[in-house]
């Protein structure tokens, strides 16, 4: 069973799906060809053949009207009420025809010919919607040319059994054959529907589409509303214009090659669809679904339009000759109803199943037959008004297909827009969204009443919008005056100096937080000056708070000259207080707004204060401070795990000029590796072109942590600056080797535990690095596709939701360039074929005994202590192996 | 000054043992208790280096009510007793259990007394030395994260 579904390219659980969609298209094109056969030579035999035209007519009439009623009823009733009805009318409609037929008469004739021309043109559109709604876009790439081998197989039966049939029962009899064919497709359209019609199929891309639904002139308005729908309706139906034109080309050919003779002419043409047939299906069954799966539908589109462009050459270069017109019409059937019908019927997929029926309806029926008409009409033109032979048509096919070319190459950029759609439903939100909501003027009016308000919090809160949106200007200066002291402090940040007195009533508040916030905004003021004597007073304080912005203050103001002064001052204030004193605190903070060289050596001295919370906020007022001699001793504190997140965010406000100095660290690879493993984390916030260089360098360190990291950081930096460059060869490499790797664990956790779920923890570390291992690849393709698109992938890859998944793996097929795919998609779309192990289970182990990652050692050799492998070496020299490792 | 929180400063009760439990045998046992679920494998090795191996003998107390900064206690062999004497509230936890996670994670005093009912082996997780391996290890507090999110039931 394996080696067939392998042969299929199938995957397991598809096996009956695919296999009723496959007999539910040979069922309809069985049917089809029944039907055709005898009701054209029953017309033939009662009419004559000039009478054809008004039939076409009355079938060109009454297409659009059941169509019409098609469509109506399509957007009321479920799709699988829809089919079976459709079933049902033809199944009682044969029973009728089957007793009139038997009567006789001419008019009984015209009405089966136009009965089977609507039966065929609905039927086998029922069929593809149906198996657009049981299969996802990535099933049905590799699927529909298997199913559609089933049409080919179902038209030679259907021919066939009518050969057989005839001579026994008559042509009238004929229909009677059909009824149980399509009985046969109710039933396969029940179980097919019931069982694997996917309902999520209804949402997926529905945004990108318009919402209308009704009769055919709604159908053809959102048609018209979609330019993904408007390529497809061009693109069929200009290549039905230039298949009729090929035909008639062939015909001519033919019969100019076998004038002599009726028989040799019909022998030559049996024969000719015979091997045709033939030849369709065995490319379809035996490598169609490879070839779509392998090219992409963005590429099999292209081959038919290409394959005629090339026949058509030949024919205008060779006219008259057989040879070229069998070459010609040869490629386009084989082609046509093999691997552009598979490639067509894909592009509907992204179409939300709510518009599918009736938009596949117009596009496939009456689009197609006012499509024959245009191409017929065209034919008159050249052949009877303008009295051109092969060589003009073939001229005009040229150029017909140089349009129906441009159109694929539209139809190809859309249909990847499309599935980006169905994907980005969820866009991350932007970072300027806080700006779009509360950046126009009006806004403020939203703002004031918050800002007036009693409420502490609100209070709060309206600062903080308008701090976000950058208009300090909204908040007023009578927050100052505000009974809650954290409001006044958040005012006193916040508040434009229009004037001394705002200061001069700040540093009489009953709260010291908030005169030392007042006396650390003196210098803003033209006139600083003017609070000299204030600020001599304040140094004398005994509230700590605000000698200390008093210190600040002379620290910021001062050069060299005032370098004794401040030490003397924090030598006093250091010598008031205890070494567990809390207000320690208080000093390590103000320490980062000196911005004087005088307080470097007290601000080491901090660093390392026995107390924690004093040293941390010494190490985060570092970054204030931006002394550069304090650099080194902040880069030993990225090894202590109690201090690391601090000295991150303090080496951070550095900014890139200290740059060179972390690179030198991060290349060094003696340094120790906790220190290390935190540069890409600082890194990651300064957003130069430098830090990019500096982390697409350690997307190849040796520390699989410290790479990890890296990838995180590039895709912030991406984020806050897209300008930034990421080298897209550095990024691709690092790409495959991710992909390599995750593969390898794919395959080991699919041949040490191909029973699924197991406690053992060696499982759950291979599940863990599969799932960190695709995490990094999505965000690695992120660096190098749009963030948001390669982010709702992810998303749609990690929610497992299938329709998503598929819809996320099928967009990355037709954006990664092909040696990048060929290791992504086994990784992102694990498939049977692509888990199974290279390497035996006593390799796999051994390789996980001898790997240098020690969690992985320790997990193999306890798997292995366990008995889980008969196969494999006794546990004990598992053990001695991986101790030895 | 704060103060070092462990759970020899807690009550005194206890004492590390000998280590007798291998990185992996820490992991697993981590890994049956709810809150470390969501972490993978690796980030268990993590928070087993953070753990101390203890013992107690039967009858000794491990923490006692309005007891602050205890650690977090995993029982791998062995019972204790937790009793309430404010909501007069009694549970024993046995092996593959834990208690003191609400005090443990919000540094509030302990609302119950912990008693040895048999001699007990167990790992301790200082809340100091955990929070520490949480802010350098952002990986470990998303996982922890994860968890959250689903215990409160929080859905797209």
């Amino acid at each position: 069973m394996d080696r067939l579904r392998a042969f299929l390219n199938l995957e397991r659980g598809e096996e009956i799906p695919v296999g009723l969609l496959f007999l539910y298209l040979a069922m309809a094109l069985t049917t089809v060809v029944l039907a055709k056969t005898s009701s054209k030579a029953l017309f033939l035999n009662r009419f004559s053949a000039l009478d054809l035209p008004y039939v076409y007519i009355a079938i060109a009439i009454l297409i659009g009207f059941v169509v019409s009623v098609y469509i109506r009823l399509s957007s009321r009733v479920s799709q699988l009420a829809l089919n079976s009805g459709t079933l049902g009318f033809f199944i009682v409609s044969a029973l009728l025809l089957g007793w009139s037929l038997r009567a006789g008469g001419r008019p009984i004739a015209a009405v089966y010919y136009v009965w089977t021309s609507i039966l065929a043109a609905l039927i086998t559109t029922q069929v593809w919607t149906a198996a657009n709604l049981v299969l996802h876009v990535r099933q049905a790439k590799r699927v529909f040319p298997l199913i559609s081998s089933g049409g080919i197989l179902g038209s030679m039966a259907g021919g066939v059994i009518a050969v057989k049939a005839v001579p026994r029962i008559g042509t009238e009899n004929l229909v009677w054959i059909v009824i149980p064919f399509l009985v046969f497709s109710g039933i396969i359209v029940q179980v097919l529907m019931r069982r694997y019609a996917h309902p999520g199929l209804d949402r997926t891309g529905a945004e990108s589409f318009p919402k209308r639904v009704g009769g055919v002139g709604a159908a053809v308005k959102d048609i018209w509303a979609s330019p993904y729908l408007r390529l497809i309706a061009g693109l069929l139906a200009i290549s039905a214009i230039v298949t009729l034109i090929i035909d008639f080309q062939f015909n001519f050919v033919a019969q100019e090659s076998f004038r002599s003779s009726k028989i040799e002419l019909a022998t030559f043409f049996g024969s000719f669809y015979a091997y045709l047939g033939m030849f369709s299906f065995l490319l379809l069954f035996l490598g169609g679904s490879r070839i779509v799966e392998r090219l992409g539908v963005r590429a099999t589109l292209l081959v038919l339009p290409l394959a005629v462009l090339g026949g058509t050459a030949v024919l205008v270069a060779f006219p008259l000759r057989l040879w070229a017109g069998v070459l010609l019409k040869g490629s386009d059937t084989a082609l046509r109803y093999s691997i552009d019908k598979s490639s067509t019927e894909l592009l509907y997929l992204p179409v939300p199943a709510s518009l599918k029926a009736e938009v596949k309806a117009v596009i496939d029926v009456v689009l197609q037959r006012f499509a024959d008409g245009v191409g017929a009409l065209l034919l008159l033109l050249m052949t009877r008004v303008l009295g051109v032979g092969l060589t003009g048509t073939g001229a005009l096919n040229m150029v017909l297909i140089a349009a129906w070319l441009w159109i694929t190459v539209e139809t190809r950029k859309e249909y990847v827009l499309a599935i980006r759609a169905s994907l980005s439903e969820r866009p991350a939100l932007p970072k300027s969204t806080l700006q779009l909501v509360f950046g126009d003027r009006g806004s403020v009016a939203t703002l004031q009443p918050m800002l007036k308000s009693k409420d502490e919090e609100v209070v709060l809160y309206a600062m903080e919008l308008a701090l976000a949106v950058g208009r300090k200007d909204w908040v007023p200066a009578t927050l100052l005056n505000h009974p809650s002291p954290q409001v006044r402090l958040k005012a006193m940040e916040i508040v434009p100096l229009t004037g001394p007195e705002i200061l001069e009533r700040a540093m009489l508040d009953s709260n010291s937080t908030v005169r030392a916030r007042a006396v650390g905004r003196v210098r803003e003021l033209s006139e600083p000056e003017r609070f000299e004597g204030t600020l001599s007073q304040f140094l004398q304080s005994p509230d700590l708070k605000v000698r200390l912005a008093a210190v600040v203050y002379l620290a910021q103001t001062g050069g060299p000259e005032v370098s004794a002064r401040i030490k003397s001052q924090l030598d006093l204030i250091a010598g008031q207080l205890s070494d567990t004193s809390p207000e320690w605190r208080e000093v390590a903070d103000a320490l980062g707004d000196m911005h004087h060289p005088a307080v470097v050596d007290y601000h080491v001295r901090l660093l390392h204060h026995p107390n924690r919370a004093v040293a941390k906020q010494a190490i985060l007022s570092a970054g204030r401070a931006g002394h550069r001699e304090l650099v080194p001793y902040l880069i030993r504190l990225l090894g202590d795990r109690r201090f690391a997140s601090e000295a991150r965010r303090a080496l951070q406000e550095y900014g890139p000029r200290i740059l060179g100095t972390l690179a030198d660290i991060l290349r060094d690879p003696a340094e120790d590796i906790e220190v290390r493993r935190n540069l890409p984390l600082v890194f990651s916030y300064m957003p130069h072109q430098d830090s990019v260089d500096l982390l697409l360098e350690c997307l190849f360190d040796f520390d699989g942590l410290l790479r990890y990291r890296a990838i995180r950081g590039l895709g912030k930096l991406r984020v806050i600056n897209p300008e930034l460059h990421f080298n897209p060869a550095r990024v691709s490499l690092r790409i495959r080797d991710e992909c390599e790797l995750t593969l390898w664990y794919q395959q080991a956790l699919a041949a040490l535990y191909p029973e699924g779920d197991s406690p053992d923890l060696l499982a759950q570390l291979l599940r863990d690095k599969i799932a960190r291992g695709r995490e990094r690849v999505f965000r690695l393709l992120a660096l190098l596709l749009p963030p948001t698109t390669a982010c709702a992938s992810f998303l749609a890859m990690v929610e497992n939701d299938r329709l998503m998944k598929a819809s996320a793996a099928e967009y990355l097929d037709n954006v990664l360039p092909g040696k990048l795919k060929r290791v992504v998609l086994p990784v992102i779309e694990p498939r049977q074929s692509f888990l199974k192990a290279r390497l035996s289970t006593a390799q796999i182990l051994r390789a996980c005994l001898n790997n240098p990652d020690e969690i992985l050692r320790e997990c193999a050799a306890d798997a292995i202590a366990k008995n889980r492998w008969r196969e494999f070496s006794p546990p004990e020299a598992a053990r001695k192996a991986a101790a030895e490792g | 000054m704060e103060m070092e929180p462990s759970f020899q400063a807690s009550s005194g009760a206890g004492s590390p043992s000998e280590p007798q439990l291998t990185s992996l045998q820490k992991a697993e046992l981590l890994r049956g208790v709810d809150l470390f679920s969501s972490m993978t494998v690796e980030e268990l090795f993590q928070v087993a280096a953070v753990t101390r191996e203890v013992q107690f003998a039967s009858g000794e107390i491990v923490a006692r009510e309005n007891d602050v900064g205890n650690p977090l206690y995993l029982i791998v062999q062995g019972k204790i007793e937790l009793t309430s004497r404010r909501e007069e509230w009694r549970e024993v936890v046995e092996s593959g259990g834990f208690f003191g996670l609400h005090s443990w994670l919000t540094r509030e005093p302990l609302s119950f007394t912990a008693k040895a009912l048999e001699d007990t082996m167990g790992l301790a997780i200082g809340s100091e030395d955990f929070f520490s391996l949480l802010s350098s290890d952002t990986e470990i507090a998303s996982s922890l994260f994860k968890y959250f999110v689903k215990k409160c039931g929080i859905t797209r």
